[in-house]
Parts: structure tokens; C-alpha cells; sequence
């Protein structure tokens, strides 16, 4: 089956199995290994992409779901050789430990903040709810989405 | 491993087109979220399904006359954004915002929600104590509005659900949605309850009532006896052990001997709390 869509702002097309979910397309057949697999039933958010704008499950997503999408993934949001400011915030504040959750962390603050540039703490943790880390503590976590935020992350 | 087939019809006449054509055990895939986790494992299985996700005439929130009316491939981010749901959605606007997480409400909609029929479906629960109806076609394309309370007790197997309709709710109209389960977010309900009322505003007396339980036994229902014992009572605190005790009798016939029966006796309280509480 043939999915035309468009991957980190460029077009792609892949000839895949029915079978297959965005996160294995991402992962085995286009070799984007940001987006983990933990509990591959959409708790923990390690595999988190975002999907037009929304960030989704890649596990819970059937790659056919994603025809004339536009997909972002952690590898994406790298331009020209620069970190995205998240990904730098997510640094200064040691908001990485093991980093297994850390692509799915920073995609769903950037889904929120293309949305929402200047989100209160609440809707920050509305935001991240599915996204679970067993290092961090999310404080530090928290703490740089504020910062990215504070600093007009988002805008255009 | 055998190959799955699947159809993504792109418009509304295509997908009648697959529909008819397809086989009695053909599935629809309308988000897919619990669908892709009952997939896993599963791959030996030959199966054929129909992707309505990209059926654009299934994705609407829009009123007409009393009723709302809500497309089956709507999701619930758009459920809990929309100003009508706001407005007019009461228990289920409520539901909305609570189902999963950010990323399962993107995906996840309320056609799915019904279809997968899980014994803890939230939405579910919302759309009883609405009343609300789910427009179902047959494989040979005749449609039916059919109570949801109806079908939840005998889904047939050859249903294309296409929308969601229920009364608007207005300014004398209480509804609340209250639900508990291991954790305050991204959980799977362990009881669920949601409620309308609609209070006379000459004696403050409820005039209609509807209450709806989830995770009580294998899928959601309306307590029809304990909505209409609640007719005619007065709408004031004691409503609260009234209807309380109503629940715990319901529950406790519901599911008899079941280990959880104590603990959703006891959780029903702090449910009905919250819920007159909104």
C-alpha cells in the first residue's frame, strides 16, 4: 500500500504493509529512532510524534492513518544545525536523565506551544499528562517548558 | 503472516461503497486507538477493516433544532474545544476533556468510543444520561436512529455508525460527568457516572432525570429505575443520599459477589458528590 505524506517538512512516500504502525514505518523502514517503544499501548508517551499540528501515540497510530499528513518527529525540529529552543531548555535545566522519555516530552510541549506560545502551568500539565518519565521527577521538566515558553517558543 | 486488508475511503460515498461491498467481519477503524493495542499479537490473523479517518463528512459538531449533532470521527480535542459542546454539551463536554491523555483525545473519537464497547468507555456514560441516539446503517445502506441505551445491549455486527444526536441542553438542565480510577489522569475508569436533570423552575422540583453508570458490569447503561425515582423530588442537598442509596442498590444488583462490589459502593458516594457538585 502506497502513504504519501510529508516527514519533517519534506514529502515522502513508502510502499508499507497494512500492518504496520507509524511508529515501526518511523523506526524499521525510515531508520528515525527518536520515537521509543515503552509500553506500546499509549501510557507512557515515549513514542509521542506529532500529527498536523497534534501530538499522538506513533504506536497507536496504523501508518495508512497518516495519507497527506504532516508528521514531525524529535528529528526534525533540528534546523540548519540548531537545537529547537525546547531541546536547549531541556539541557540548561538538566531535564534529561536516562532521555528514553525525552523525544516524546519535548514533542508534546511543542505540539502545545505551536497552539498555545504562552501556556500557564496547568496547561503545560494537561499537556505532558501522557508523557511519563521515571528519572527526572518532571520538576525539571516542567521547569523548562516554562522557560522555552517564557522566551516566546511558538511564536511566528 | 497473512496481509490485513484495508480500505481508506476518502468521502462519504466511498466509504458507503467499501461498506457495502465488505464482509460481514470487516472492522472500522475511526481513530483507532483502543483498535491498534487489540491488533498487537495478532498478526497470524487474517482480517479485513475500513479506515473512516479520512471520511470528512463524519467529522462535525453542528445543531439543528433541539438536537447536536456530532459526526463519529470527531475526536474528543475537538469535542472539548468546540464553543456548542461548551454550550450545549454539558456532561459530555465534561467527558470529553478527561478521556486519556493529550495524545489518545487527538486521535481517539466518539464513533470509536461507542463501537469498541469496553465496559469503561467514558464518553459512553455521557451519551446515556443524554439520551442520545447513534445514526447506524446496515449493509444494505438502510439507516436507523437507534437509542444508544438500545444498542449498547445488542451492538449489531453489521452497523456503520456515522454520528452521535442528542437534546441540547439548556439553562434548566444540570448534568455532570465523575469518574475514578488508579491514577487522576491517562486511566482506565473503575467507575463512572454521569447525570441530567432538568429542575422546574416554579417548584425546584426535578422534572426529568437521567443517570448513566460505566464499569459496572460489561458495558455502560442507564439506570432507568433510579431516573425515574428521582422524578418529583426536590432539588436540594438531600438529593445527594438520595440518590446515593438509588446507586449503591443498582451496583450492588449489577454485580453481585464481585470483589469490587464494596469498593464501588463506597466510591458511588464520592461520584455522586462531585457530580451535583457541577
Amino acid at each position: 500500500m502506497i502513504i504519501q505524506f510529508v516527514l519533517n517538512e519534506k514529502p515522502c512516500q513508502v510502499d508499507i504493509s497494512p500492518n504496520t504502525r507509524l511508529l515501526d514505518l518511523l523506526r524499521e523502514h525510515l531508520h528515525l529512532t527518536g520515537a521509543k517503544e515503552g509500553c506500546g499501548i499509549g501510557e507512557c508517551g515515549a513514542c509521542t510524534v506529532i500529527m498536523d499540528g497534534n501530538a499522538v501515540n506513533s504506536c497507536l497510530v496504523r501508518a495508512t492513518q497518516i495519507q497527506g499528513k504532516k508528521i514531525i518527529t524529535i528529528e526534525g525540529l533540528r534546523q540548519n544545525g540548531e537545537y529547537d529552543r525546547l531541546q536547549e531548555k531541556f539541557v540548561e535545566h538538566g531535564a534529561v536523565q536516562c532521555g528514553f522519555c525525552t523525544p516524546g516530552m519535548i514533542l508534546s510541549a511543542k505540539a502545545l506551544l505551536m497552539h498555545t506560545p504562552h501556556p500557564t502551568l496547568e496547561e503545560i500539565h494537561r499537556a505532558m499528562e501522557g508523557n511519563l518519565c521515571r528519572c527526572t521527577g518532571y520538576n525539571k521538566i516542567l521547569a523548562a517548558v516554562q522557560d522555552a515558553a517564557g522566551h516566546g517558543e511558538g511564536e511566528t | 503472516m497473512k496481509q490485513r486488508q484495508i480500505a481508506s475511503p476518502s468521502s462519504w460515498g466511498e466509504l458507503l461503497h467499501y461498506f457495502q461491498e465488505a464482509e460481514p467481519q470487516t472492522k472500522i477503524l475511526a481513530g483507532g486507538t483502543d483498535f491498534s493495542v487489540s491488533l498487537r499479537g495478532s498478526t497470524s490473523v487474517t482480517m479485513q477493516f475500513i479506515d473512516i479517518t479520512h471520511v470528512k463528512e463524519l467529522c462535525f459538531i453542528r445543531e439543528e433544532g433541539e438536537y447536536l449533532y456530532i459526526g463519529a470521527t470527531t475526536t474528543f480535542t475537538k469535542l472539548e474545544q468546540h464553543p456548542l459542546m461548551r454550550q450545549y454539551g454539558g456532561c459530555l463536554y465534561q467527558a470529553a476533556g478527561r478521556i486519556g491523555s493529550k495524545q489518545i483525545r487527538n486521535m481517539a473519537t466518539i464513533g470509536g468510543n461507542i463501537a469498541n464497547g469496553a465496559p469503561a468507555a467514558d464518553s459512553v456514560v455521557a451519551l446515556l444520561a443524554l439520551r442520545a441516539e447513534a445514526s447506524a446503517y446496515n449493509h444494505n445502506l438502510e439507516h436507523r436512529w437507534i437509542p444508544l441505551s438500545d444498542l449498547l445491549k445488542n451492538f449489531p455486527t453489521d452497523c456503520l455508525l456515522t454520528a452521535i444526536r442528542f437534546p441540547k441542553l439548556h439553562s434548566n438542565a444540570c448534568s455532570g460527568f465523575a469518574k475514578v480510577g488508579t491514577r487522576s489522569s491517562v486511566t482506565i475508569s473503575q467507575l463512572i457516572l454521569s447525570c441530567v436533570f432538568q429542575i422546574g423552575s416554579q417548584n425546584n422540583r426535578i422534572e426529568k432525570a437521567a443517570v448513566a453508570l460505566g464499569a459496572v458490569g460489561p458495558h455502560a447503561f442507564l439506570d432507568e429505575e433510579t431516573s425515574e425515582r428521582l422524578i418529583g423530588e426536590l432539588w436540594d442537598q438531600a438529593i445527594v443520599n438520595t440518590l446515593t442509596t438509588c446507586l449503591q442498590e443498582t451496583i450492588a444488583s449489577a454485580i453481585p459477589g464481585r470483589a469490587s462490589l464494596s469498593y464501588k459502593r463506597i466510591a458511588i458516594c464520592g461520584l455522586v458528590e462531585d457530580v451535583l457538585s457541577m
